[in-house]
């Protein structure tokens, strides 16, 4: 009898425990999504409509990638307090989610009435918010004098329908990064980079020609993208634009296809990889390894380059001797062609504090917030009025980007879908590579699923 | 206000329990002993189906209900379709090609990590030194989360720095790197291997119990019949066995057929699909391509499969064990 | 009888090298990852590999314990993990006994249905999951962790304390039915104390299988202070820019250690606990 009662007494006190702390810590927070379904019917009103009354604190949620990993967190967490600083009246509350299932999981939030105020985005994450609805108008809600303010190229790429639906935060375009040592060491001149693409190439194949380097390290040329992901398919995307392609044309069919442009990029990539001038099957975080390391040429990576690379080496600032970053050699088309990657910002359909969103959003794009951004990671503006101050230019590495971005084409990702046409197109390199099959056989296996997926 | 709640819920459920148990009281008197049986048995599953129904039930009969329409994540038009969802995918030769992929991976996994099991727990049953000590050391591996198995494989099978190739070409094995992840011929077998070193060890903690139920006047009776070391294996030990690897086999199927991680963190479905099992299937097609009732679809149909092969692998082992 | 010493000495020595041989291939990439986690990216990222981490590195361990978000998945891992153990063992103590001491019609299809529950894919699941528990209010609460790694690990618990309950006879229960006790009493007092190793069996199960959690807690959670260890890892280590090796494999080992610390302690309970349930449907 006594036992019973102990044994039932001590159980229920642990699983209430348990029960408790587990809800517990979400106790406090008043405004957090979860009770805010009575605020949601209101949230649909016209922008006009003050939301939030002077005094009292509203929380909004703010999904991302970038609050935790090594490269970025510091600058998330400078930015984040210098906006609660300004805004006392705004808590930013982070969703971390993990960069491989971002676009799924901001997808599902969004499907499950769940969403986020804010979230970040990228070129390809952003058609899929877009046509899956849970993007709102960006310009109904940070005011047409700062959409106004946007950098052409950025623009057209986040405008859908005649609509501009995300804030453009820091364009990433891609410029050519080489190694000065190896170029010294391989008989080149450590201060000149290749002007054309053949000539690139040639450079590529010379310092490969090293082998080996001291420890046994292989010494690789250039770093072409060959692993399965959609980032390897936005850099084919990047290498074709040099041979003249294109990926869609201004009715948003797929012509990639056409001409000779695609089967020369991947018989460039081919002839690379097989003979060893670039390694085989790296996805980009590996190249970018390898870069710091001081075992791979060249590689074209974004202006968060530099600071990826001072960590990764364990030299900090002291590497940044050891190369030397210029615009992408120009090949068939006679200029420097590349693509930039952009990381974006999107106010939600959902969220129920657009007011205060829009406020955030508004500040991280602002001089102020890119000024941090640029000292801690190199990063550049999607404004003009920010990328044209003497502070986001105030070097040489600052001005290879400006100049790059002014030829860097946005990515093509009108189509929701654009983010798995390009994961699927990765399967062209392997199957030229690994399967060592014909670009045009690979171009004949892969192209119908891309357009299957277009529906075209 | 979500700890009030939690312990509303508490409350509510303690006064449902009590209602009943007093109930139970109340009609004591009444009820035969069968029927008082009845109600304590109920009172008892209550629990079971409660979280059942929140977390696997209802959620699968919508997985079911969405199965039969093109719902997406693009338009939300929940209309029926006419089975066109069941009907593509039975045309598709992606189907077909995720299915045999998993199949592969489960039916191999699955046979080593029962083959390996099978001999660790043999061996660790015997009379050695550090029994228990060897006995916790090998179960470390399963301590391991997935995903930080998947981590640390990553790092073992990088193609230039990764310690695997290294050690295969300095021992002179192969002569050139292999990028294991990013081969067509070789991702889904290392796949298999992190699948199969996080796996064995709990088919070994079954298997050993399993050992250890077989008493040793079997043996010692096997041994006066003059049997001794393979032949006690194959006619003593294995046959009473059998019931403990049938189930080890059955949880193991099971689990395998779920496995999400490894492929997604590990390849991705690569490289150029040679590695998209139905779990990556179902995951492309209900979050790349958006079509949730195609994605709920797949899960139906692999439902079914694993259903039907259950039932008749549960009957074909109970009626051989009663040979 | 020399021969037969020799014999049994060589066969004592092929159980040591087979042992040793499953070991060491068991137990590698353990060490690797401990290796690993001892030195900096930069010198991971250099041939031949260290065998032995030569120049210790702590650096990625202080990263670790000094960074807050990482204390918060452990908790939350903890807690979730805790809290799933709890339920799942009164949970299956409840279904194991009303299973194994009444039949009935439908007790198969209980059974069945407990088994077949876990043969739908969890990513489809997890679709339907989150709209319910939207409209449930119960996102982003570690309660409704609890609750999935609870369901993940009940079908082989509740399996493992039926054939446990089996075993025990039924003529003590009769016994204290003579004597007057309720049955939830006699269940408690009488047949728990006997099933101790079963329910420390399914105990470690159900923690592991909680501590393993991938999924549900990407999904169902995504506020940072209510994250758990896998999705944790990942939203740090399997980033947007860089592999970092080592402070992966740092995360991983003092994810690892206290399970392991453990482990040390409970396998034998494990072994006991699955010996004395039969391990059998």
């Amino acid at each position: 009898m006594k036992m019973w009662k102990k044994i039932a007494q001590g159980i229920s006190a642990v699983s209430l425990l348990a029960i408790l702390a587990a809800c517990g810590s979400n106790g406090n927070s008043t405004t957090g999504p979860s009770n805010s379904a009575s605020q949601q019917s209101t949230s649909s009103a016209s922008p006009s409509a003050k939301e939030t009354p002077t005094g009292e604190t509203v929380e909004i949620t703010f999904a991302n990638w970038i609050s935790v990993e090594e490269g970025t967190k510091e600058a998330y967490n400078q930015l984040i307090a210098d906006f609660e600083a300004k805004n006392p009246n705004i808590k930013v509350k982070s969703l971390g989610i993990p960069f491989q299932q971002f676009k799924d999981q901001v997808l599902v939030n969004s499907a499950g009435g769940n969403a986020p105020d804010v979230s970040m985005a990228n070129q390809n994450f952003t058609a899929a918010f877009v046509g899956a609805k849970v993007a709102a108008p960006i310009e109904d809600w940070v005011g047409a004098e700062i959409v106004s303010d946007i950098v052409e190229g950025s623009k057209s790429g986040v405008t859908y329908n005649g609509k501009v639906m995300a804030m453009p935060w820091a364009p990433h375009p891609n410029a050519l990064f080489w190694n000065k040592a190896l170029f010294q060491k391989a008989g080149l001149s450590p201060e000149k980079p290749p002007a054309t693409w053949d000539e690139m190439t040639e450079m590529a194949k010379k310092i490969a020609a090293l082998g080996k380097d001291e420890a046994g390290n292989p010494i690789y040329g250039i770093g072409e993208n060959a692993a399965t992901d959609s980032y390897t398919g936005n850099m084919l995307l990047r290498a074709t634009l040099t041979y003249g392609g294109k990926f869609i044309d201004e009715k948003g069919t797929i012509v990639w296809d056409q001409g000779t442009a695609l089967g020369d990029t991947l018989n460039h990539i081919k002839d690379l990889i097989s003979s060893k001038v670039s390694p085989k099957g790296s996805d980009m975080k590996s190249l970018r390894g390898m870069f710091a390391n001081g075992t791979l040429g060249m590689l074209i990576d974004g202006d968060f380059g530099r600071t990826n690379f001072r960590k990764m080496s364990g030299k900090g600032e002291a590497f940044d001797k050891e190369w030397g970053v210029t615009v992408v050699p120009a090949g068939k088309t006679g200029r420097s062609e590349t693509v930039f990657t952009e990381h974006q910002l999107i106010i939600t359909e959902g969220g129920k504090n657009k007011e205060a969103a829009a406020k955030f959003v508004t500040y991280l794009v602002s001089k102020d917030a890119m000024l941090i951004y640029h000292r801690l990671n190199g990063v550049m503006s999607s404004l003009k009025s920010v990328s044209s101050l003497p502070e986001m230019n105030e070097d040489e590495y600052a001005n290879v980007f400006n100049e790059q971005m002014k030829t860097a084409s946005p990515l093509p990702a009108s189509n929701p879908k654009f983010d798995n046409a390009m994961k699927q197109a990765s399967d062209m390199i392997v199957i030229t590579t690994d399967a060592n099959k014909s670009a045009e056989e690979a171009i004949t296996l892969v192209m119908p699923k891309i357009k299957e997926l277009y529906n075209q | 206000m979500v700890a009030r709640r939690g312990q509303s819920v508490e409350a509510v459920l303690s006064l449902i329990k009590k209602q009943t148990m007093d109930g139970v009281k109340d009609m004591s008197f009444r009820l035969s002993r069968q029927q008082k049986n009845m109600i304590f048995a109920a009172v008892l599953l209550l629990p079971v189906f409660i979280i059942m129904m929140l977390t696997i039930i209802s959620p699968l009969i919508s997985a079911i209900s969405l199965s039969f329409s093109d719902y997406s994540l693009m338009s939300p038009d929940r209309s029926w379709n006419s089975f066109g969802n069941y009907i593509e995918l039975l045309r598709s030769s992606e189907f077909y090609h995720s299915l045999k992929i998993t199949l592969t991976y489960v039916g191999t996994t699955v046979v080593i990590d029962l083959l390996l099991g099978l001999l660790m727990a043999v061996l660790l049953n015997r009379n050695i030194r550090m029994r228990r000590f060897l006995r916790s050391i090998f179960m470390i591996p399963w301590a391991i989360p997935t995903i930080v198995t998947a981590l640390i494989f990553l790092w073992i099978y990088q193609p230039d720095y990764g310690v695997l190739n290294y050690m295969l070409t300095s021992l002179g094995i192969m002569d050139t790197n292999i990028s294991w992840l990013q081969s067509m011929d070789w991702a889904l077998a290392a796949i298999i291997v992190v699948a199969v070193f996080r796996q064995t060890p709990l088919v070994c903690v079954m298997l050993l119990a399993g050992l250890q139920n077989i008493s040793a006047s079997l043996y010692e009776a096997a041994k006066i019949d003059g049997a001794s070391g393979w032949k006690l294996f194959l006619h003593v030990t294995l046959p009473l066995l059998k019931p403990v690897i049938s189930s080890v086999t059955l949880i193991m199927i099971v689990n395998n057929f779920q496995m999400f991680t490894l492929f997604f963190t590990l390849t991705n479905g690569g490289p150029a699909g040679s590695t998209s099992s139905l779990a990556i299937l179902t995951y492309e097609t209900a979050f790349s391509k958006y079509e949730l009732g195609k994605g709920s679809a797949i899960g139906v149909i692999w439902l079914a499969l694993l259903f039907v092969f259950s039932v008749l692998f549960t009957r074909y082992m109970n009626r051989n064990s009663e040979h | 009888m020399n021969t037969a010493k020799r014999m049994l000495f060589q066969k004592e020595g092929l159980t040591y090298i087979l042992l040793f041989l499953l070991l060491s291939g068991f137990l590698f990439p353990v060490y690797w990852m401990f290796v690993t986690s001892l030195q900096s990216n930069s010198e991971l990222m250099k041939l031949p590999p260290k065998w032995l981490p030569v120049q210790l590195n702590l650096g990625s361990y202080m990263d670790i314990l000094s960074s807050s978000v990482f204390l918060t998945f452990y908790k939350n891992t903890f807690l979730v993990a805790s809290g799933a153990t709890v339920m799942c063992i009164f949970v299956s103590i409840f279904a194991g006994y009303a299973l194994s001491r009444f039949r009935f019609k439908g007790s198969n299809m209980i059974t069945l249905l407990l088994l077949s529950a876990q043969m739908f894919p969890t990513v489809t699941l997890v679709i339907g999951l989150f709209s319910q528990y939207q409209k449930m209010n119960l996102l982003n609460t570690l309660f409704v962790l609890i609750l999935a790694a609870a369901s993940t690990a009940l079908p082989f618990s509740v399996m493992l304390m039926r054939t446990f309950f089996n075993s025990i006879s039924r003529e003590l229960e009769e016994a204290a039915e003579i004597d007057g006790a309720s049955r939830f009493r006699t269940l408690f007092t009488v047949i728990v104390p006997l099933s101790k190793p079963g329910i420390m069996a399914i105990a470690i199960y159900t923690f592991l299988i909680a501590w393993d959690d991938f999924l549900f807690g990407l999904t169902l959670v995504s506020d940072l202070d209510k994250r758990t260890l896998s999705p944790g890892l990942s939203l740090t280590f399997l980033g947007e820019y860089s592999y970092n090796w080592s402070g992966a494999t740092a995360a991983a080992v003092t994810a690892t250690l206290p399970l392991l610390v453990a482990f040390l302690f409970l396998q034998r309970y494990m072994v006991e606990g699955l010996t004395a349930g039969g391990v059998k449907e």
